[in-house]
């Protein structure tokens, strides 16, 4: 073999290895972005769900604590009740507004509960009655956020709230008619309305 | 002048070995240090994942203790709270420290309980608060706003 044509093959060895090289930087650099990607994405899914379900459970707690903090009646020195039963002597008297009088220990109404909840937590609650069991009725709102006030502004200002709903039975009114003041519906001998408990984070 | 060139093409740093050598290294330790990344990453988020699902079992067991909790309760670790605490530190292999307080300022100190081990100052902790409806120890007529803090660690 010619000198020439040695000089020439060494020269192709050389980007040879060096090409074989620079595949497998290339092949290690492609399986790392792989590995750490997919080491990066673990678990986020299952937290993501934790969250939510976290932010659902709130929601749960809240709504079942209302069924049983007492509300001092401020006309009696031993009457005694819940909170929810509250609730539903207002729904009694068609009062969907659910106003209470303001001598009342604020940690024992609803809005005095939802706001002392969101001071401590850092999440808003919102109280309302669904007296269809699907829309809320903007009348009845209750919410630790002074800004959300209607349907609308909840649905302007609050993204993707974690609610929790539940049936609460109350007398039928004295003209015995469940549906008066459009709140809820016929259950025998009393009647009921569905509620819902939405927390959001803002 | 041909057999200069040649020796000149052998001398070349770019001919050799040495090169692709040095690729090989470089490509073999970046690839141990990714696995390396991965794996401590895969550990983190293991944790994670873990502490999180005892933080809602501790969730979902609170909320079936709404209005059934009494502080003196939970600080004197009942067979009940203590059982029920073990399961979660045993399911998830974490450690849990929870406190209970009333909402009212004016209960709080009869009112303030805890159970288990605070977490140590160095340990990572993950904690969550939720409502829950607490019974005085003083009466069976009333019940209170409270709040359950819930703290897991490794």
């Amino acid at each position: 073999m010619k000198t020439v044509d040695k000089m020439k093959l060494m020269h192709t060895k050389g980007q040879a290895e060096i090409m074989d090289g620079l595949i497998l930087m290339l092949i290690t650099a492609v399986c790392s972005v792989v590995l750490l990607s997919i080491s990066g994405n673990y678990g986020s899914l299952p937290v993501q769900i934790y969250e939510e379900t976290y932010a659902q459970k709130l929601a749960q707690n809240t709504l079942l604590s209302l069924y049983h903090i007492t509300d001092q009646d401020p006309n009696s020195q031993f009457y005694k009740k819940s909170v929810m039963v509250a609730v539903s002597n207002s729904l009694a008297k068609g009062d969907i507004t659910l106003k209470t009088p303001a001598d009342i220990t604020p940690r024992s109404t609803i809005s005095g509960l939802l706001e002392g909840y969101y001071a401590e937590l850092g999440w808003h609650f919102m109280f309302a009655i669904l007296p269809d069991g699907v829309m809320i009725d903007s009348s009845s709102i209750i919410a630790s956020d002074p800004d959300i006030t209607t349907l609308d502004k909840f649905k302007e200002n609050v993204g993707s709230p974690y609610c929790a709903s539940a049936a609460l039975t109350y007398p039928k009114p004295t003209s015995g008619d469940c549906a008066d003041a459009d709140i809820g519906k016929d259950a025998g001998s009393m009647c009921y309305t569905i509620f819902e408990l939405c927390v959001w984070q803002t | 002048m041909v057999q200069s060139l040649g020796n000149k093409g052998q001398g070349s740093f770019l001919s050799g070995d040495i090169p692709s050598i040095i690729m090989i290294v470089i490509s073999i330790t970046f690839f141990l240090s990714s696995i390396y990344m991965a794996m401590t990453n895969f550990e983190d988020k293991k944790s994670d994942v873990t502490m999180r699902a005892a933080l809602v079992e501790a969730a979902s067991t609170f909320l079936k203790a709404n209005a059934n909790i009494r502080p003196s309760d939970l600080a004197s670790n009942s067979e009940y709270w203590t059982l029920t605490l073990q399961k979660i530190r045993i399911t998830y292999g974490v450690e849990v420290y929870v406190e209970l307080d009333c909402l009212d300022s004016a209960l709080h100190d009869s009112c303030y309980a805890t159970s288990g081990e605070p977490p140590p100052d160095t340990a990572e902790v993950l904690s969550r608060r939720f409502p829950i409806s607490v019974k005085p120890d003083n009466s069976d007529l009333d019940v209170y706003a409270g709040l359950i803090k819930v703290s897991v660690f490794i």
